[in-house]
């Protein structure tokens, strides 16, 4: 089923939920460009932003609305979603199980590689909430028009600036603190726009020190500080075409990871975009052409631990440059084609310096990412088919070339120790396809099924990546050049029933992978890393199977009292019928929303089952269930210019000892904090 | 009038071309004048890519007389170290005996340096004239030869030479080593009966390198075989020497690159 959950949907009724995907956000948002007032943009606003927000009586996530510092929390509380813990920063967001390695990330359509060869920096921890307008997200084979993966996509939609002409100065101030890691952040987030143009400018500080864990242990290097910055201008050509131009900085400094054996010295991204939308181009209608470019700099730092057996330094940086045109083929009201073509080019480059503690000792240097070089080109294209108006087919194929080589000589040496001579580049055809059918039965219920294959190319590690270590399975891992695509078919089938103030919805998926691309251990090599356990290469190795399912039921008792139940539950086996690594347990979630007199209370209780079914081969131990209860208090006041939000929540009211299945290291998450939430909104 | 021109353009070409390949076997195979040493009417110069050193040495002889021109003939020659109380040779490797437009070329493996204890010389026999060309052998920062007693029998002495790669780097290179005892002081047998195992080690990380292939026994005393360096840095070269599957011996050569 194309199942692209947006925020606003998991906020809104779940009419929207199904019915709005970003095409329509799209089509909303185009139409309003010939008027003055743009709502479109304006409602999502509302709605992602949920710390700004003034209306709230359909938010009944308390989570959602108390701790809605960083995107990391946002994007937890989607269905499907787990965050990997590092740290304390930049949380790896995992799709049903599958991690970054297999899904596709994008922000504004452009595609983004994060320059760490140890995951430090997943391009959630580029972007800032203050700056989204929505996320849509994606699982298994269904690309949301952004690439050929196996494991779904993430998008991150950026805000635009609003055109509003009867009040051209808007304004959004936000302060936060969170006891448990002493944590202060500071946001502002001003618009302005005249007839043609609207320009707006966001800042983020945040900066936050070790947090406490529910043993009362200081967690130590997990402290962070960052900065992002933003700023987009939109101008109106005429009445039916714009050109935006987008900017994003974000620069992080002094981040601990107390996972793994070095924290980072500092992580930048700068991101541009320019986009150009009118109504028609050629036989396209509503066209978008976009142009961007984006450059990741990331450098790992051990100097400050105590027990550090060698120094190193380990830099990376990534750049991507590329474009898209996508617009509307044909729509005619039974049937509507969406087409997309597009082209990037990634270059990954990473590098290790090692230097001994014995005088007299030469360092030693190795390319960790030998200059990957990776040019993808893809056309997609999306028909969806109305039989009648509940029964609806939707189709989507998606051709995509990549081309991958080293442009290093050292590189290349350094494969020739595998006899991988790299002299040839290597070009693969991807095919991605998927079909969804969904019919309303009665009034009141929906079914959904869909079925979808898909195909990705091994990641910048798993094709290049040389004795890069692992601080989970505590292995070497070596890239095999010649590893053959991964394909996945994903099958799904779900309901939601909707009547009134019920909703109950399920989905049951399954993921059947071949060649499967895992770390194998190899007796035969030596591991590099000092203390590693082995070395493992990136295979292809044969069929792993996935299924699980998602339930989410709401309610509203009373006329004040909301309530919402969520479940979510995977199960992954490898090739040889073992368990795969990191596989999120049962977790059941439970929260109300209490409304009285402009005051929001909401209570919350989660609950994740024990994992005993571990990898073995990815040296796991079991993780012990446990039980968050959660609580939190807000209130709206309205002011002449605007209006002024305070929260209070406490989260891990009981200062729960416990750690999810899935995080880096035996690092524990935090204890009971307390969190205040001050936020000014002048429009 | 044409064949004359002809005549003499061809002459200049020829000759041109022989010129170039005089200066270009200086410069392409970089090789470098180690000595020169004159006696009566013959001037024996001696090339050599370095200076001399304790270990595998490539050394090319050009003869000349006292007018310039190159000899042709027989030839022979014996490294010799002479000590206190003794003389004696080192291994040499020779193709055959005859001096061509002058020059001769053969290998040694100077077992030692030269020191106080004692002095190298080279002695020619070059159309039954003898000479002796004295040298100055260097003991190299990074050792090139290990000599140690067979643990298996204690009377044989091995001298295990390092002759490739001449200039390691990341990736995989070509390994080639020679193997020699010494019978006795003025017999220096190339052995040819050995097996090998081989690890690259990294000693400041206390690691190895994978897809190594042991040397095996090319001619003449020579094993060649392939090893991988996975970062530049401090390798040292681990190998295993065994007779008849016994042990017989580790030696290890140390490596440096950037």
């Amino acid at each position: 089923m194309k199942f692209l959950v947006t925020v606003f949907v998991v906020l809104t009724s779940i009419q929207t939920c199904l019915a709005q995907s970003d095409q329509d956000i799209y089509l909303a948002w185009l139409d309003s460009m010939t008027s003055d007032h743009y709502i479109g943009i304006k409602m999502e606003l509302d709605h992602v932003i949920v710390s700004d927000s003034a209306d709230r009586s359909h938010l009944n996530n308390p989570i959602m609305q108390m701790n809605m510092r960083c995107t990391d929390q946002l994007l937890h509380c989607l269905p499907g979603v787990n965050m990997i813990r590092r740290g304390n920063f930049a949380n790896e967001p995992m799709l049903r199980g599958l991690s970054s390695d297999r899904y596709i990330v994008s922000v504004d359509g452009m595609r983004i590689y994060g320059a760490c060869t140890d995951k430090m920096d997943p391009t959630s921890s580029y972007i800032e909430p203050i700056n989204l307008k929505s996320l849509d997200v994606s699982f298994g084979c269904e690309g949301n028009m952004t690439g050929c993966g196996t494991g779904g996509s993430v998008n991150f939609g950026l805000k635009k600036p609003i055109f509003n002409s009867s009040n051209p100065f808007g304004a959004t101030a936000n302060m936060n603190y969170s006891s448990v890691s002493r944590a202060f952040d500071q946001s502002l987030d001003l618009n302005y726009s005249r007839r043609n143009w609207a320009v707006r400018l966001s800042g983020v500080h945040r900066k936050s020190g070790d947090y406490t864990a529910g043993d009362g242990q200081t967690v130590q290097y997990s402290q962070f500080e960052k900065y992002n910055y933003t700023g987009s201008i939109n101008y109106r050509i005429n009445s039916l075409s714009m050109i935006s131009l987008d900017f994003v900085g974000d620069n992080a400094t002094n981040i601990g990871y107390p996972a793994l054996p070095m924290d980072v010295a500092f992580a930048k991204a700068k991101i541009f975009g320019l986009t150009y939308f009118t109504d028609r181009m050629w036989f396209l209608r509503e066209p978008e052409v976009k142009f961007y470019h984006n450059t990741i700099r990331h450098e790992m730092d051990d100097t400050h631990r105590d027990s550090v057996t060698m120094h190193m330094d380990m830099p990376g940086h990534t750049r991507t440059t590329g474009g898209y045109i996508s617009g509307i083929l044909l729509n005619s009201q039974r049937s509507s084609v969406n087409a997309k073509a597009d082209f990037h080019h990634v270059f990954w480059h990473a590098e290790m310096t090692m230097y001994p503690n014995e005088a007299g000792q030469q360092p030693m240097y190795m390319l960790t990412w030998p200059d990957i070089h990776r040019s993808i080109g893809g056309i997609e294209f999306s028909h969806t088919r109305n039989f009648t108006p509940n029964n609806l087919l939707n189709s989507n194929l998606r051709l995509e070339l990549g081309h991958s080589y080293i442009s290093s000589h050292f590189g290349e040496r350094q494969l020739s120790v595998f006899d991988k001579g790299t002299n040839g580049s290597r070009s693969k055809l991807l095919v991605n396809a998927s079909m969804k059918y969904q019919i309303k039965v009665g009034k009141t219920t929906t079914i959904n099924s869909s079925m979808a294959y898909g195909e990705r190319l091994p990641n910048a590690s798993e094709q290049f990546g040389f004795y890069l270590f692992n601080q989970q399975d505590g292995y070497d891992y070596l890239g095999d050049p010649d590893l053959a695509k991964e394909n996945n078919i994903h099958l799904e089938f779900g309901q939601n029933t909707s009547r009134g103030d019920f909703y109950f919805e399920t989905t049951a998926f399954g993921y059947l992978f071949d060649n499967y691309i895992m770390g194998v251990y190899d007796s035969s090599l030596s591991h590099m890393t000092i203390g590693a356990k082995g070395v493992k290469w990136y295979k292809n190795t044969g069929r792993a199977v996935m299924f699980g399912g998602e339930i989410l039921w709401k309610n509203r008792f009373f006329k004040h009292l909301n309530s919402e139940f969520s479940a979510k539950y995977v199960f992954g086996r490898d090739s040889h019928a073992r368990p795969l690594p990191q596989m999120p347990p049962l977790k059941l979630s439970y929260s109300l929303l209490e409304q009285i007199r402009g005051w929001d209370f909401q209570p919350e209780v989660t609950w994740s089952s024990a994992q005993n079914r571990i990898s073995e081969q990815f040296n796991e131990r079991p993780t012990d269930s446990f039980l968050l209860v959660n609580f939190g208090a807000s209130k709206s006041i309205k002011m002449r210019t605007g209006s002024v939000r305070i929260s209070l929540g406490i989260s891990n009211i009981f200062n729960a000892s416990y750690r999810e299945h899935f995080d880096i290291g035996s690092i524990l998450r935090p204890g009971r904090s307390i969190d205040l939430m001050m936020s000014w909104r002048i429009n | 009038m044409k064949i004359f021109k002809f005549i003499s353009i061809s002459f200049f070409v020829i000759l041109f071309s022989c010129v170039d390949d005089i200066t270009n076997l200086e410069t392409e195979t970089n090789l470098q004048e180690i000595t020169s040493y004159t006696e009566g009417n013959l001037t024996v110069k001696l090339y050599a890519t370095t200076d001399l050193f304790v270990g595998y040495n490539s050394i090319t002889a050009r003869v000349k007389d006292s007018q310039g021109n190159s000899i042709e003939g027989d030839i022979s020659v014996v490294p010799m170290m002479d000590m206190m109380n003794k003389s004696h040779t080192c291994p040499l490797e020779i193709e055959d005996s005859v001096l061509k437009d002058g020059e001769y070329s053969f290998n040694t493996v100077f077992v030692m340096p030269s020191s106080e204890m004692g002095s190298w010389h080279l002695d020619f026999t070059i159309n039954k004239t003898e000479l002796s060309v004295p040298i100055n052998v260097n003991q190299p920062e990074l050792s090139r030869l290990v000599s140690f007693n067979s643990i298996m029998d204690e009377n044989t002495k091995y001298f295990v030479a390092y002759i490739d790669p001449q200039k390691p780097d990341v990736g995989q290179n070509d390994l080639e080593i020679a193997v020699f005892k010494k019978q006795t002081l003025m017999d220096w047998p190339a052995v040819t009966s050995l097996s090998f195992e081989v690890e690259p080690w990294m000693t400041s990380m206390d690691h190895g390198s994978p897809n190594n292939t042991a040397p095996v026994h090319t001619s003449k005393g020579h094993y060649k075989g392939t090893v991988n360096f996975t970062m530049t840095g401090d390798w040292q070269l681990r190998l295993t020497m065994k007779e008849h599957d016994q042990v017989c011996g580790t030696p290890y050569f140390d490596l440096y690159f950037q």
